[in-house]
């Protein structure tokens, strides 16, 4: 029997994860309306030539979408982390849909670390193709972020094979009367 | 496996059902059928202690070895 503390944790926690997934892109729309705000914070964005005169419409659009791919990863990952604790809400701790869904968390947090530094590349081109010759740029930054992303999603998928091994514990113990 | 599970002629011999049985040891009617057929994939001594007490057996009266040919205790004694 799941106990009420797990049961409640998990209904936060879907919630909290279903909140992100929904706000995500509303997130990154926000962050390429006002882009001449949130750009200097961005990784590798600092050294940059910027003229927000030059950032259009149509560059703003080309940014959003080029930031929306990591951002997909992302919404992917709250959505097989909201699944998780849908299960772990209804009292399903070890079985197989935890494991699949734990292993895809940690498979979307692998491919996020690799892909946020090669959007935030992409972008640093985005923001600099209007410029003058001469002060368009390319940056490539790994960010410390970055690294400790790429750590944690190898820690889940570890996660992950333990939970493996524990549901077939279960099993095992199940089958003992 | 050599383990012979015999619930059902104890229980036939003592007159009980299952579900009574199920009901006085504490598992599901479900997980008393399992036992009876041998589908169980082992049984906690505290189970066991509840059916012999419910139907005033020994454990080897529900639990018995019958070695198969197949069994590696036969191969060993052979060679």
């Amino acid at each position: 029997m799941t106990t009420p503390k797990i049961v409640g944790i998990s209904r936060v926690m879907r919630l909290f994860c279903l909140v992100l997934f929904l706000a995500t892109p509303f997130a990154v729309a926000l962050v390429w309306w006002k882009i001449e705000f949130f750009l200097p914070q961005m990784p590798g964005m600092g050294g940059l030539s910027i003229h927000p005169e030059r950032i259009g419409p149509g560059t703003r659009l080309l940014g959003f979408v080029v930031h929306m791919i990591p951002a997909a990863v992302a919404m992917y990952g709250f959505q097989e982390l909201r699944r998780l604790f849908e299960l772990y809400a209804n009292g399903e701790i070890f079985s197989l849909g935890c494991v699949k869904h734990l292993k895809n968390f940690a498979r979307a947090l692998l491919v996020y670390a690799v892909a946020s530094p090669a959007a935030m590349a992409a972008i640093s081109m985005v923001i600099t193709m209007n410029n003058p010759p001469g002060e368009r740029a390319l940056s490539i930054t790994i960010s410390s972020n970055d690294l400790v992303t790429l750590f944690v999603g190898g820690v889940f998928v570890a996660i992950a094979r333990v939970m493996a091994e524990g549901h077939r514990l279960a099993e095992d113990n199940a089958a003992i009367v | 496996m050599a383990i012979v599970v015999n619930l059902d002629v104890m229980l036939a011999k003592r007159k009980v059902k299952s579900k009574d049985l199920a009901r006085y040891v504490g598992i599901t009617e479900q997980n008393i059928s399992l036992l009876k057929s041998g589908k169980v994939k082992g049984i906690r001594f505290s189970t066991l202690d509840r059916i012999c007490g419910y139907l005033d057996c020994q454990p080897g009266e529900i639990l018995e070895y019958t070695p198969t040919e197949d069994d590696p205790e036969n191969e060993t004694q052979t060679t």
